[in-house]
């Protein structure tokens, strides 16, 4: 069984003006579960992507079964039996299961039409084997994240591919898709395929991956099987330094404070149903709830983005004066960091100095209309030091730089206004260890200076980590109200809709 | 052309990059030497006065269009609303209103189809397209309806001597148009405004989750380039001393359109200036100069514009990699 399917010789990779991949060589063996691990920026994609045939390598060879091979084309890939399931799903939502699913080829008949029973009869038999219970003729758009991810599989399967590269799979699936998601690549392991398996999340390579490789800024940085690798040992390799806790910790000290913001209610049919809590000047107040609960949907509200809501009751009490909110000036007095950074959080192709600028510009009118542009350059150096922002000059574009950092721009481009509230929707997602941490210990800098957070994350060591109370959503409606030190169980079985409070 | 704040160059082979960047550039040089073979006294002092003369309207109408371009929009609606506002201008002073008042007539009609059509695609979320389309058949109509397909004469002499005269031998058109580029550079270079337009043009949501009134920046550049028609409609209306539908023949949005994506104003959203829509205007009015000495069909003329505008944007969305 432990014969080896894939090899990398020296591959290095330079884009201009950095070695995304330096002198990486690695070997992968049949029907293994392999996780491939970093940081943000760690090379991981790239690597990838040379192996998918989206990029060639600047030099280096990769070997399948002791062959050399070169990709110039994603289809050279396909044909050497790699399939690819990248990050981002992209599926066409107003196509059925079955179109999506031929899409890179529909089956024909001699006249050229073509032959709909056949697909369909064809991606049922797939579905069954990944234990999908799905009609093919459903259309995309009415499925959840987590059956578009397992039909991205069934996509990538469709090839009877040897090797099976599955990146990030999980960063959009809730707990019991993931179950799922685990089951299926058990059963290609049974079928003897080499499942390359690239996450964030630890506890998931351990408890689904044979073998494990950490990459460290491009370069090689250790490897070993799962059972003689723990937490400590593979953080380690991740950051280059022995250190083991994963994150900031914040200490809880909000007690006797006043209250700054009090939602009294918030409602949209169907979504949202009579949300009500208060928020304390210094404290994170975590939301916690799974994927599809309406926390982000609570989120929109609140910054007044959501046009259809039935009911918007938000009173701000601030020391000197207490304003009764309307949504359409929510966003004067709260910062949002959304979910998604590159979709609603950035002008990708502008500079760095554009986008922390971006929310506050008002503040920098000289005489009106006009802009200080002196002052905002030095104004966002200061944030990009304070926040340790890592790029070369203010004018770098944005889509250049990492996740991480990507995330610190937006922070900063919040924190630079100073609002008295900040929504932050996943503000750590896809983000590194390091970087989880920094923007950690940002969050608790930025409270501790007496401002407040509404913290939304799907991570439950983090939520307890760092938030002062922590309410469970589910469905639209607030379950309970917890201090940190309450259990993971209780929070999940309330979350899952287990137990009421 | 200085780049603006936001805009930062693609990485590209220098070779590649020297073309894109520099295109227009070359495109003008290749003109001035046709030119130079047809026609040698074409760059005398005065004859590139008449030139400029020309380019005046156009660079300001461009300028409009910039606005309305970076948002990732379109004005169709330009010609015949400069044709208005013109028009009721030239009726007002027919009936005896002082320069100023025609003046402010047509700024105020230029506006006001301006917020028409800003207001539908800002508020009522229509398609620029379809909105400035229906707006510019609209108010062509309206121009024949108002004129009876004549042209109203205008003799207000000091309407005539603000816009059409000469200052120094050169004419004063010229001076209005670099007015309105020293505004409007300052504008894009230094305004809050700008920002914000640039912002929208290159991610809404983006703009609008930073607290951008994103529906207000929509509706500003739909007046901006209204009022820039309104603008335009003086400087062509003294220099015919009339008004009339013909100032908005459909021909001309296809100059508009060309003088942009010739200045590197990108018809998807995000990059341009107003400068660059002014030399873009030049290069338009010169190539048209150059097919007309050349004796080159007015048709003919149109399948060159056209193709000018396709190759162009084709540069376009290399240089923005989309």
């Amino acid at each position: 069984m432990d014969s080896e399917v894939l090899r990398f010789e020296s591959i290095t990779r330079e884009f201009p003006g950095v070695k995304a991949l330096d002198d990486v060589s690695f070997s992968v063996n049949q029907g293994e579960v392999f996780a491939l691990l970093g940081a943000n920026g760690a090379g991981k994609s790239t690597l990838m992507n040379i192996l998918g045939g989206n990029i060639p390598p600047s030099s280096g060879k990769i070997y399948i079964d002791s062959e050399e091979k070169s990709f110039s084309s994603p289809q050279d890939s396909l044909n050497a039996g790699i399939g690819f399931v990248h990050q981002e799903i992209a599926l066409f939502p107003t196509m059925t299961i079955a179109e999506n699913l031929f899409i890179n080829g529909y089956k024909t008949n001699t006249a050229g039409l073509l032959t709909r029973k056949a697909m369909e009869a064809e991606c049922a038999n797939l579905l069954k084997k990944l234990n999908c219970n799905l009609s093919p003729r459903t259309l995309v758009k009415h499925l959840g994240t987590g059956d578009q991810q397992m039909l991205e599989i069934a996509r990538a399967l469709l090839i009877n591919p040897r090797i099976l590269i599955l990146d990030e799979p999980t960063s959009s699936l809730t707990n019991s898709e993931k179950q799922r998601l685990f089951e299926t690549i058990k059963l290609l392991k049974k079928h003897n395929v080499t499942v390359i398996y690239i996450s964030h999340f630890l506890d998931e390579v351990f408890s689904i991956c044979d073998r494990a490789l950490v990459m460290r800024n491009g370069r090689y940085a250790g490897e070993g099987d799962i059972k003689d690798l723990s937490y400590e040992k593979i953080v380690g390799y991740m950051l280059g330094e022995t250190e083991s806790d994963i994150y900031y910790s914040r200490k809880h000290e909000v007690s006797c404070s006043r209250t700054v913001m009090e939602i009294e209610n918030i409602s949209r049919k169907g979504v949202l149903d009579n949300i009500s809590f208060s928020v304390k000047e210094n404290e994170v107040y975590g939301l916690w709830g799974l994927l599809g609960s309406g926390r982000t949907e609570f989120m929109e509200a609140l910054a007044g983005l959501d046009e259809g809501l039935d009911d918007y009751k938000v009173t701000l009490k601030f020391s000197d004066e207490s304003i009764s909110l309307k949504p359409s000036k929510a966003l004067n007095y709260f910062g949002y960091l959304t979910e998604n950074r590159r979709e609603n959080g950035l002008l990708l192709s502008y500079s760095i100095l554009a986008n922390i600028s971006l929310a506050n510009l008002r503040s920098y009118i000289s005489t009106w209309p006009f802009v200080n542009d002196k002052k905002i350059a030095s104004e966002t150096e200061k944030y990009v030091e304070q926040l340790g922002i890592k790029i070369s000059d203010l004018q770098q574009r944005v889509e250049t730089l990492s996740g991480g950092n990507q995330q610190k721009v937006i922070i900063g481009k919040w924190i630079q206004r100073a609002p008295k509230i900040l929504l932050l929707d996943e503000p750590t997602r896809g983000l590194d260890v390091g970087a989880k941490r920094d923007v950690h210990k940002i969050i608790n800098d930025f409270v501790a200076n007496g401002a407040s957070v509404i913290f939304v994350s799907s991570d439950i060591d983090e939520m307890l980590n760092m938030c002062d109370r922590i309410s469970v959503i589910d469905r639209g409606c607030i379950k309970g109200e917890f201090k940190p030190g309450v259990s993971k169980e209780k929070l999940m079985a309330l979350a899952s809709g287990a137990t009421e409070e | 052309m200085k780049e603006n704040y936001m805009i930062t160059t693609p990485c590209m082979s220098r070779t590649g990059n020297f073309l894109l960047k520099y295109s227009a550039v070359i495109l003008f040089v290749v003109v001035l030497v046709i030119i130079s073979f047809v026609s040698p006294h074409f760059f005398s002092f005065r004859n590139v006065m008449n030139v400029l003369n020309q380019a005046s309207a156009l660079g300001i109408l461009a300028i409009g269009i910039t606005a309305v371009f970076i948002t990732g929009g379109i004005d169709l609606s330009m010609p015949p609303v400069m044709a208005l506002s013109c028009i009721l201008a030239a009726l007002a002073m027919y009936s005896g209103a002082s320069a100023p008042v025609a003046i402010l007539i047509a700024l105020s009609v230029g506006c006001f189809l301006g917020f028409l059509n800003g207001y539908a695609i800002a508020y009522l979320r229509m398609i620029p397209f379809v909105v400035t389309l229906s707006i510019q058949v609209m108010t062509m109509g309206l121009c024949v309806l108002l004129t009876s397909k004549l042209s109203v004469p205008i003799a207000n002499e000091a309407y005539l001597n603000l816009f059409s005269g000469k200052i120094m031998k050169v004419p004063v058109s010229v001076f209005y148009l670099v007015g309105v580029i020293i505004v409007s550079a300052l504008l894009a270079r230094k305004s809050i405004y700008a920002r914000w337009v640039y912002a929208v043009g290159v991610n809404v949501e983006t703009a609008k989750i930073s607290g951008i009134p994103t529906k207000k920046v929509l509706l500003g550049v739909y007046i901006w380039s209204g009022l820039l028609c309104g603008v335009a409609s003086l400087i062509i209306s003294s220099r015919l001393a009339s008004a009339s539908a013909t100032i908005g023949q459909e021909g001309l949005v296809l100059n508009i359109v060309s003088a942009a994506v010739v200045g590197g104003v990108s018809p998807m959203g995000g990059y341009g200036s107003p400068l660059g829509a002014v030399f873009g205007a030049l290069v338009v009015t010169f190539i048209s100069n150059c097919m007309n000495m050349m004796q080159v069909s007015y048709f003919t003329t149109l399948i060159v514009k056209g193709a000018v505008i396709i190759l162009f944007v084709a540069l376009d969305s290399f240089r923005h990699r989309r």
